[in-house]
This record gives C-alpha cells, sequence and structure tokens, in this order.
C-alpha cells in the first residue's frame, strides 16, 4: 500500500467512528463507491479497533520479561569442520570430553603456527581467517572475534584500507556479527564488504558472489524476506555455473529455501528443498548431516502444512542421518527425535511416538539435567500423548515434573508454570475429579492475567476449562460466566472451526439449558451446525 | 542454568530513567533533549527485544519450547511472544514505508513507554492527533499481526 491511500484509509476511519457501529457502513458505502477493495480495508480496521485485544494494547514490560527471560533453543552445535565429527561441548561419558579437548588443543596449535608465519604474512592471514572460522563454528565467539579481527587488520596493512582481500575479511566478520545476533552491525560490515568487493573483482567473481549470498543472510535473519530474497538470487544467479553445484551455490540455495519458508511460500520452499537435496548428497555424501538439515526442512514444511505421514518420512530419514554421524546420546538427535514424535502423535501413532519422546528425554536429562526447561519440553509431549491415549496416571506423572521444574526455574508466577499446571489440570478432568480441577484452573487464570494478559488464549483457554469444571458440579451460573468469558476472549482470536471451541459452544448450550434461557441455547448450537456443515463440505488435508 | 527473577518487572519507564540517569552528566537536561533521548532508548529497546526473540527462535525449527495450555481433546499453538513481536517488527517496517512519523509514534509509545503529552511534543504535533494516529495504527498493525499467524 503507498503512502497516499493509506492517508484516505485513515481519514475515511477516523470519520466512520464519529458514526453508531450501526451506520459505519452506511457512511462508508458512500464515501468508497466504486472502490470496494477501500471499504473492506476500512472496515477491518474498524473491526481491530472495536476489538482492541492486539499485542499492541498490552503492556510491553511483560512481552520484554518473557523474551529476556525465556531460555534459549539449545545453541545449535557445530557440526563439523574439515574430516572431524564433533561432539558436543557438554556431552559426558569419558570419550566426548576427550575428543572435545583434542579440538581445543589442535586449534591452540593451529594459533601458535599462525602467530609464528610472520615472514609469510599473506598465508598468515589467511590462516587467522579460517582459524576464526572454526572458532566460530566451535560456538566460541569471542576467539572468532579476535582473529577475524587480527586478519582484518593484518591485511589493512598489507593492502590497505580497500582491497579485495580486506573485504573478504569485512565479510567473515560481518558473518560473525550474524551469529552474535548484532544484526545491524552485521548488516552494515556486510554491505561495505561486499560494496569494496565489487570495486576490486568483476561482478560475477566468487568472492562478490559469497559476499552477496552473506548478505542475503543476514538480510534473512533480520526479517528482510524481501530484500534478502532478491539477494539470495542475485547470489544463485552468479553461483550457478554450467558445471556441477558447488557448496557455495548449495549454501545460498539453503538459506533461500529458509527465507521463502519463514515468508510463508511453501511451495517455492519444498521446491528448492528438493533440489538441494540431491546436490548435497553428491556434494557431502548420503549420509552427512547437511542432508539431514533439508530433510528436515522438508518435514518442517509438510507439517506445518498439515501433510503428516509426508513430515514423518522426512523426519525418519533426518533420524537416522542424525543418529548416526552424532550418535544416540546427542542433543542433535534428541531434538530429532522429538520433530518425530510430533509428527507420529498427530498420525495416532503414540506407541513409537512416546518411545521416541522417552528416549528424547533420557539424552537431554543426561546433557541438561533433570530440571531444564527443554527437558520440560519434552515432558509436555509425553503428558499429552498419554492424555490422549487415556494413560492419565502417565500423564500425572509427566505433567507433574513439568510442573515442578518451572517452579524451579522460573518460579510460580510466572505463565509457563501456569501452563504446566494448567496441562496437569487436564488430567483431573479426564479423570472426572472436578474440585481438583477447579482448584487447579482457579490457580493458573489469575497467573496468566497478569503474566500474560487478561484477553491471552492461555487465559481464555483456562477459563473454558474451569467452566467445564463448574458445570459438571451443576454449578450452572459459575459455569456460564467462566464458559462465556473464556470463549468471548477465545473467539476474536483462533479459528472458530478449532475443536476446543466447538466443545466450548457445546457446554454453553448445556449451561443456558439449565439455566432455561433458550435462545442463546439455540444460538450456541445453531453456530455448530453451521460450522459443521462447512466442514463437511470442504476437503480435507 | 538461567534464572527468571519472576517478581520483577520491567517497566519501560523506569528502565529509560534509569539510563537517562546514568548517561547525563547533569540533571537540569531540556525537555526536548530528554524526550529525543527517550526516543532513541525505544528505538534501542525495540532493537533489543527484536534481536532477543530472533535469537531465540534460531536454531532447528520445531526443537524449542512450544509449551501451550492445551484444551483437554485438541492441540492448539498459541505464539510465544517472540513471535508476536518478531511479526511486530515486520509490520512496523511496512508501517514506516507508508508513514515514517506514525512508526516513530508506535514505537515511542509502545517500546518506550511515552504518554500522549510526551509524544505529542517530540512529534511536534497536537496531542489529538497523536490519538487519533495512534488509534489507526493500533488498529492495522493489530490486523497485520492477525493475519501473519
Amino acid at each position: 500500500m503507498d503512502s497516499a491511500r493509506w492517508q484516505k484509509i485513515q481519514s475515511l476511519f477516523h470519520q466512520a467512528t464519529d458514526f453508531p457501529e450501526a451506520e459505519q457502513r452506511i457512511f462508508l458505502e458512500s464515501r468508497c463507491a466504486g472502490d470496494p477493495a477501500l471499504l473492506s480495508e476500512i472496515m477491518i480496521l474498524l473491526e481491530e479497533d472495536a476489538r482492541g485485544a492486539s499485542l499492541l494494547d498490552g503492556d510491553i514490560a511483560q512481552a520484554a520479561h518473557h523474551i529476556l527471560n525465556e531460555p534459549a533453543v539449545a545453541p545449535p552445535p557445530f557440526k563439523e569442520f574439515g574430516p572431524y565429527r564433533i561432539q558436543r561441548a557438554l556431552g559426558e561419558g569419558g570419550m566426548g570430553v576427550v575428543y572435545l579437548a583434542e579440538r581445543a588443543d589442535l586449534l591452540d596449535r593451529g594459533v601458535q603456527e599462525a602467530q609464528s608465519l610472520n615472514a609469510e604474512p599473506e598465508v598468515q592471514t589467511d590462516l587467522y581467517e579460517t582459524l576464526g572460522t572454526i572458532y566460530q563454528k566451535l560456538g566460541k565467539l569471542d576467539q572468532a572475534n579476535t582473529l577475524l579481527n587480527f586478519s582484518l587488520e593484518e591485511r589493512k596493512s598489507l593492502y590497505g584500507s580497500d582491497a579485495a582481500q580486506v573485504a573478504k575479511s569485512m565479510v567473515a566478520l560481518g558473518l560473525l556479527r550474524d551469529d552474535q545476533a548484532q544484526l545491524p552491525e552485521a548488516e552494515r560490515i556486510v554491505r561495505e564488504g561486499l560494496a569494496m568487493s565489487k570495486r576490486h573483482l568483476p561482478p560475477n567473481h566468487p568472492a562478490v558472489a559469497k559476499a552477496t549470498s552473506a548478505l542475503g543472510k543476514v538480510l534473512e535473519d533480520r526479517g528482510s524476506y524481501d530484500e534478502a530474497i532478491k539477494t539470495l538470487d542475485e547470489a544463485v544467479r552468479l553461483q550457478s555455473t554450467k558445471g556441477a553445484a558447488t557448496p557455495e551455490l548449495a549454501v545460498s540455495l539453503f538459506e533461500l529455501a529458509n527465507t521463502h519458508f519463514y515468508a510463508g511460500h511453501y511451495d517455492v520452499s519444498e521446491s528448492i528443498n528438493e533440489r538441494l537435496l540431491p546436490m548435497y548428497r553428491r556434494i557431502y555424501g548420503e549420509r552427512h548431516p547437511r542432508v539431514a538439515d533439508v530433510l528436515i526442512n522438508l518435514g518442517a514444511i509438510k507439517f506445518d502444512l498439515g501433510y503428516y505421514p509426508e513430515a514423518e518420512k522426512y523426519d525418519r530419514q533426518a533420524l537416522e542421518i542424525v543418529q548416526a554421524w552424532y550418535g544416540k546420546d546427542n542433543p542433535e538427535t534428541a531434538s530429532d527425535l522429538t520433530l518425530l514424535a510430533r509428527a507420529l502423535i498427530r498420525e495416532d501413532h503414540y506407541d513409537e511416538a512416546v518411545d521416541l519422546l522417552q528416549q528424547s528425554l533420557a539424552i537431554k536429562e543426561r546433557v541438561y539435567g533433570k530440571v531444564h526447561p527443554t527437558v520440560a519440553s519434552t515432558l509436555n509431549e509425553l503428558g499429552s500423548a498419554a492424555l490422549l491415549q487415556h494413560k492419565n496416571e502417565v500423564a500425572e506423572q509427566n505433567f507433574l515434573r513439568m510442573v515442578e521444574i518451572y517452579r524451579q526455574v522460573y518460579g510460580e508466577h510466572h505463565y509457563l508454570f501456569a501452563v504446566a499446571l494448567s496441562n496437569l489440570g487436564s488430567v483431573y478432568s479426564s479423570r472426572e475429579e472436578w474440585p481438583q480441577a477447579e482448584k487447579i484452573y482457579r490457580q493458573v487464570i489469575p497467573i496468566f492475567s497478569e503474566s500474560q494478559s487478561a484477553n491471552h488464549i492461555n487465559t481464555g483457554v483456562a477459563r473454558i476449562k474451569l467452566g467445564r469444571t463448574l458445570l459438571r458440579q451443576n454449578r450452572f451460573a459459575d459455569a456460564e460466566a467462566e464458559s462465556r468469558a473464556g470463549y468471548e476472549i477465545l473467539i476474536k482470536q483462533m479459528d472458530p472451526k478449532v475443536s476446543g471451541l466447538t466443545n466450548a459452544r457445546k457446554d454453553l448450550a448445556e449451561e443456558y439449558d439449565a439455566l432455561k434461557q433458550p435462545e442463546p441455547a439455540a444460538k450456541f448450537r445453531a453456530e455448530t451446525a453451521a460450522l459443521d456443515s462447512k466442514d463437511s463440505n470442504s476437503t480435507k488435508k | 542454568m538461567r534464572r527468571g527473577d519472576p517478581s520483577a518487572t520491567l517497566n519501560p519507564t523506569a528502565l529509560v530513567n534509569e539510563a537517562w540517569m546514568k548517561m547525563a552528566k547533569s540533571p537540569e537536561i531540556a525537555p526536548t533533549s530528554r524526550l529525543h533521548f527517550k526516543r532513541i532508548a525505544a528505538r534501542a529497546m525495540r532493537q533489543i527485544l527484536i534481536e532477543a526473540a530472533r535469537r531465540r527462535n534460531a536454531g532447528k525449527r520445531g526443537g524449542g519450547q512450544n509449551v501451550t495450555v492445551r484444551f483437554d481433546d485438541s492441540y492448539q499453538k498459541a505464539p510465544s511472544c517472540g513471535e508476536e513481536l518478531l511479526r511486530l517488527d515486520r509490520a512496523l517496517d511496512e508501517l514506516a514505508r507508508m508513514n515514517p512519523r506514525q512508526t516513530t509514534l508506535v514505537e515511542s509509545r509502545f517500546f518506550g513507554g511515552l504518554d500522549i503529552p510526551e509524544t505529542a511534543t517530540l512529534l511536534d504535533v497536537s496531542e489529538a492527533t497523536v490519538l487519533r494516529d495512534w488509534r489507526a495504527a493500533k488498529a492495522w498493525l493489530a490486523h497485520e499481526l492477525r493475519e501473519a499467524s
């Protein structure tokens, strides 16, 4: 949309708000004659204005508190450098620790060797850059920073501050900043490096292509997907040759596929990943983790689109590779076990899913200890699977552990603690232990309200669940208050066909029947019927 | 293992004042300079939070911590705070293309905690303008967030 149109939309929006709701459309129809799109856009704004339930209506302090206190996902372990396999730094067990010590020895020796190469400065700068990149892959970003800066400074003194070799260092440093999540700085440095390399090299030189690709990656990480796509398309164009595909081309394509995925262009992402698969197989071999990465991406696309058998197929292939490469005890393996299990749960293959989740749990407990949020997230999957199988005792154990972990890590006012409790409440509901379930939901609702918001989805779900426990105890008036409040919160944010909302409508119909209010009872029944008939007309995935 | 402090709240105004106290050499700061500082701080806060959210989202898809409150009989994935902030960031970039002043307004109010009079002074417009622009921007951004989820 351009600014002129936005101006027009706003002007009409504000004029419309002067009218009562019932008259707004009439007013707008007269002012938007001949432009139905304009009318529609303004009506959407008026709807949102009336809702008043978005992130911006809440408190940034709460959002900030969550972001800054949420644990990061497990840091991406490096995969390989050269011909060596990498074990995770935190891995226990004698072999794992000794193995990593050997890495450090080798690198320290490498740095010493580099420092002794003063007589061959060009080689020295190359070695600094290589070592720096290796440290980066090992997750030792401070050492990487030191070495990449050595390389940059030396190249400046050898070649002057504006030279192709200096550009190369800038691109490497920019990619390090990207890993350090210093994104504006990363973009600035990479842009400068790219411009510098273009000044000194022909436009289709590999170093120019590599710098272009690096910029694309940084833009992707900044979320500037449109520009990232343009940039990566350009890198791919430069790196595509008549001969066999190079690793550099494969890297650019990989980033391009990811960018399309994040931008929601599933078809494009899928076709690029499908192109990448044989490429990686040829370049790295069939059993290489990079091949697994592509398979996981394909699985993620299928999962997001709801094609669970296909997701399972890809996840399984990826898991085989990762397990063989890293071993059964590696967090990479644990991660892939969970991904495969999630697909299996969607297909109701509970036994295998549970087995995989238990393996994943064992690895995570060994690596992170028994009280870690990533362990809790696997417990959540296990608890949920158990509930779906009506194994209430197992579910209870898993959710209780999850509650305890979040209590210890985050305290009793954190929304994750409330989520765990709320899921535990599902067990009591499943056993029809209504007073216990009620107690839990009354505990969690204020936590959600305060730590997230009174209109948060979690608050809404908890109120609906509370409503149901009250309904089953025949406290109809109290039940209606909670069910209705929860429903109003969720219906504004969720797809009405979601089964939880369908069940909420059934609860409400029952409650209104009991309260002798036939009209709202009929209304909720009618809504359910209308959505049911829409469903039977639409094709299933 | 990192522990969050569940009882601490991150009040943007408190943070900004604290930083201001540290940075300012003298307590006698002109109101416009203070606002200018708040504006920069709001921008910085946006960047810090977005980068933190992005960092949380980096790493392998699906291996993270999507724990949600379950309905008794189905899975519902609620967007995490991080994901919503990332979507907001993108939507704000889009808004900046249409109306840069309005984006500054949203940043200052949402990330920086500036109130209406402060925002009006900062942008050199009337309070009525601030209220109108805020209302329209909020509605548009809310729709963008909903569409993206």
